[in-house]
């Protein structure tokens, strides 16, 4: 553990002696938690600590006084470990074949971003970020390791350019939190190569991508998005070697996504706003996701709301999920919120999600006899069905609200809600309440319950950004008996 | 301590008078102006400042964080106006189980919910380098180690899941229904033992009407999937190749 935090505070330290201003800044939870049986048996223990330390220098260039305006270089990081130290030893351990668990790592430290940032370079035209990074953007969360460049033209456009490597777990310092879902990957160091073969190595991930987006064109805005992202290395093929399919591996430098995303938004006014997207998924040739949104703004305190989402699994290019037959969904929602007075807030709405079965699918097969086995479903579009209701009150010191959901459908039901409230007192001392009842049914499994939950919570505030936090977390229902959590965090920030 | 809260200069058709400001704004108050407006906004205790900048569709409903994507997959420039990277990851790469989103005893009904809402669990969690390290532990993924490997049976009986005949129910529906949630407990290997071809697998087809027309451009790309499941010579493959 100390390695890598005295690595990392010594790269961090060195823009602070240039820097004009800093801060430090920390993030510390500690979960306690079991899951039990209804007798009392406890199935699992979790005794987790995951920490942060952050810092960002800020100022690096000289002031000369044009604030706002003159070319601006910062440095922003952060540094995660994320250990639970109730799990058994041998879960790490390629020895103990009975309880391995390709992948896990005990207390495996992770740079969350690790950025050198420019803005407003030659005349406020050229913006960067180098180092370890987040995007968010049309495409969804993304990380990578490399450099972006922004180019904000006088042309009410402005392009931006990234290349670099996917972060990939496995990878010293990384997490594979924003890898391309589908593939099973990390270090396959100490693992007997011919065991696991579904998990593959990891290896560097070449990407590049870019953008081009409007700015201050009115009521329009537009974003369109493009990235594409390589696998490299070994990779093994034969999931199950014998005499006769001995163990395949497939290697070199091949594609694992390519995605195009674009999004339009577009306000009239005060009166309504439009909002759509849509993500092409160009190895499997088709609509991965698209969405659309319309919010009429009825009155000053009356919105009414319609959202469009569509989605179909698509899975990195080394997957072979990409092969199967997922079929798409679709989601549509109506919602209405009203601010009922300057503290009180409503929202409510309901919504259906269509699924698709294509049956021509479930009768492919090598096999005749199950061609003639085959009894297609009466209900070819499953539907799915429920809505909402939240409400929020604030006031300056205290926070309350109420968000109930409905859901229902063919592979069950979920219904119920959370009351809570959060109050400050005499300042600095914070205290925290939920309770919480749902009712569930998981037909897929024939089991369900009805759950009831609160939470007592406490804290006090050291300062605008430092605090501690101490919770209970109490749930009760026939499936587990009793679940408790308990939780202290603790947030510190430092800044001259 | 300079302001954290700018990002890039967000588009003026959204915020331009807070844009206008801070460029003529004094460095030293230009966080308190930033966090005067982010108190109000959050707050909503002044009306006119708690439409800023959230006028158009942003304003933070009382179900916002159900439909903030619409506004952040659109325009994240417009929400790092008030936002930094740290809100967003906090929730969305964090490892504190957030009650807003995951209520109650949220560990026994998350099931329901992935074979619901497959969408949203996608964007804080990638099923096999999240979901499945912990199903496996837990021994509900019949990958997991065997010292842990559960002994009751997840999916409903053999006999209805996965022979034949398909009928309502059969795990071949609800594959397509869900596939992802099927990956977050699976490993390819379990897929390949009936879906490869013969030699390999039972010889069973997974793929779609009409994939073996489309194919050739995806093997040409990455030939990695096609090769796990078919040998080079395998005859319905050659015309994919």
């Amino acid at each position: 553990m100390r390695g890598p935090a005295l690595a990392f505070s010594l790269l961090l330290l060195a823009p602070l002696a240039r820097a004009d201003s800093y801060e430090l800044t920390s993030d510390t939870t500690t979960q306690f938690y079991d899951v039990r049986t209804p007798t009392g048996v406890t199935v699992y223990t979790r005794r987790r600590l995951t920490t942060t330390l952050g810092l960002g220098a800020y100022d690096l260039l000289p002031r000369d006084g044009a604030h706002g305006r003159a070319p601006d270089l910062f440095v922003r990081a952060r540094l995660r470990y994320d250990a639970d130290v109730a799990q058994q030893g041998g879960f790490a351990d390629p020895r103990a074949v009975d309880e391995f668990v390709p992948g896990f790592a005990h207390g495996p430290f992770d740079l969350m971003y690790a950025y050198l940032e420019g803005r407003r370079f030659l005349k406020g035209c050229l913006g960067f970020r180098a180092g370890r990074q987040y995007t968010i953007d049309p495409l969804g969360f993304w990380a990578f390791d490399g450099a972006l460049v922004r180019v904000t033209t006088p042309y009410y456009i402005a392009a931006e350019a990234l290349s670099g490597f996917e972060v990939r777990g496995g990878l010293p310092l990384s997490s594979g939190r924003w890898e391309t879902s589908g593939a099973w990957r990390g270090s396959r160091a100490d693992v007997d190569p011919s065991l696991y073969p579904s998990f593959q190595p990891a290896s560097i991930a070449p990407a590049f991508g870019g953008s081009l987006e409007s700015i201050g064109i009115g009521p329009l805005h537009a974003k369109l998005t493009y990235r594409r992202v390589y696998n490299t290395g070994g990779s093994t093929l034969t999931q199950f070697a014998n005499a006769l399919d001995q163990a395949r591996v497939y290697d070199g430098t091949r594609l694992s996504h390519e995605r195009i995303g674009g999004t339009i938004d577009a306000s009239l006014g005060d009166v309504i706003a439009l909002r759509s997207g849509l993500v092409y998924d160009a190895y499997n040739a088709g609509v991965m996701q698209a969405h659309a949104s319309a919010d009429a703004f009825v009155t000053n305190s009356v919105t009414l709301s319609a959202d469009y989402d569509y989605y179909r699994p698509a899975f990195d290019a080394d997957s072979i999920w990409n092969f199967f037959g997922g079929e798409p969904m679709n989601y549509l929602g109506l919602r209405a919120s009203v601010d009922l007075t300057k503290q009180v807030s409503v929202s409510s709405g309901a919504y259906g999600r269509l699924f698709s079965i294509n049956e021509a699918t479930t009768t492919t097969s090598s096999l005749p006899t199950w061609t003639a086995y085959t009894v297609a479903p009466p209900n070819t579009r499953p539907f799915d069905g429920g809505g909402q209701l939240a409400a929020n009150y604030r006031k300056s010191t205290l926070s309350a609200g109420l968000r109930g959901s409905l859901n229902m459908g063919d592979a069950g039901h979920r219904v119920g809600g959370d009351l809570y409230a959060d109050q400050r007192i005499a300042t600095r001392h914070i205290v925290s309440t939920r309770l919480s009842l749902y009712n569930w049914e998981d037909t897929v499994r024939a089991r369900g319950t009805t759950s009831l939950a609160y939470l007592l919570g406490t804290g006090y505030e050291f300062s605008p950004k430092s605090r501690v936090m101490v919770e209970l977390d109490h749930a009760m229902n026939s499936l587990v008996g009793h679940r408790f959590r308990f939780m202290v965090s603790l947030t510190l920030a430092v800044a001259p | 301590m300079k302001s954290t809260l700018l990002k890039w200069a967000p588009p003026l058709s959204i915020v331009p008078a807070i844009i206008i400001a801070c460029q003529h704004t004094p460095r030293a108050t230009l966080q308190d102006a930033h966090t005067r407006a982010y108190d109000a906004c959050r707050a909503g205790e002044d009306a006119g400042s708690s439409k800023f900048p959230c006028k158009n569709g942003r304003a933070h409903a009382p179900d916002f964080f159900e439909r903030h994507k619409f506004v952040a997959a659109d325009d994240s420039q417009a929400c790092a106006t008030c936002h930094t990277n740290d809100e967003c990851v906090a929730c969305h790469d964090g490892r504190v189980r957030p009650r807003s989103i995951h209520p109650n005893d949220f560990l026994s009904m998350h099931a329901i919910e992935s074979q619901r809402a497959t969408e949203r669990c996608t964007s804080c969690h990638r099923e096999q380098s999240f979901c499945l390290d912990c199903h496996q532990r837990v021994g509900v993924s019949m990958s997991g180690p065997g010292s842990v490997r559960a002994s009751g049976r997840f999916h409903p009986p053999k006999a209805e899941w996965s022979d034949p005949p398909k009928r309502p129910g059969h795990h071949a529906y609800e594959a397509q229904r869900n596939l992802v949630a099927c990956v977050s407990c699976h490993i390819e290997r379990d897929c390949v033992a009936c879906h490869a071809s013969r030699g390999i697998g039972g010889g069973i087809s997974p793929h779609r009407p009409g994939f073996a027309s489309a194919c050739r451009s995806q093997y040409r790309r990455n030939a990695r999937p096609c090769l796990v499941c078919h040998q080079p010579g395998d005859g319905a493959f050659i015309s994919c190749q």
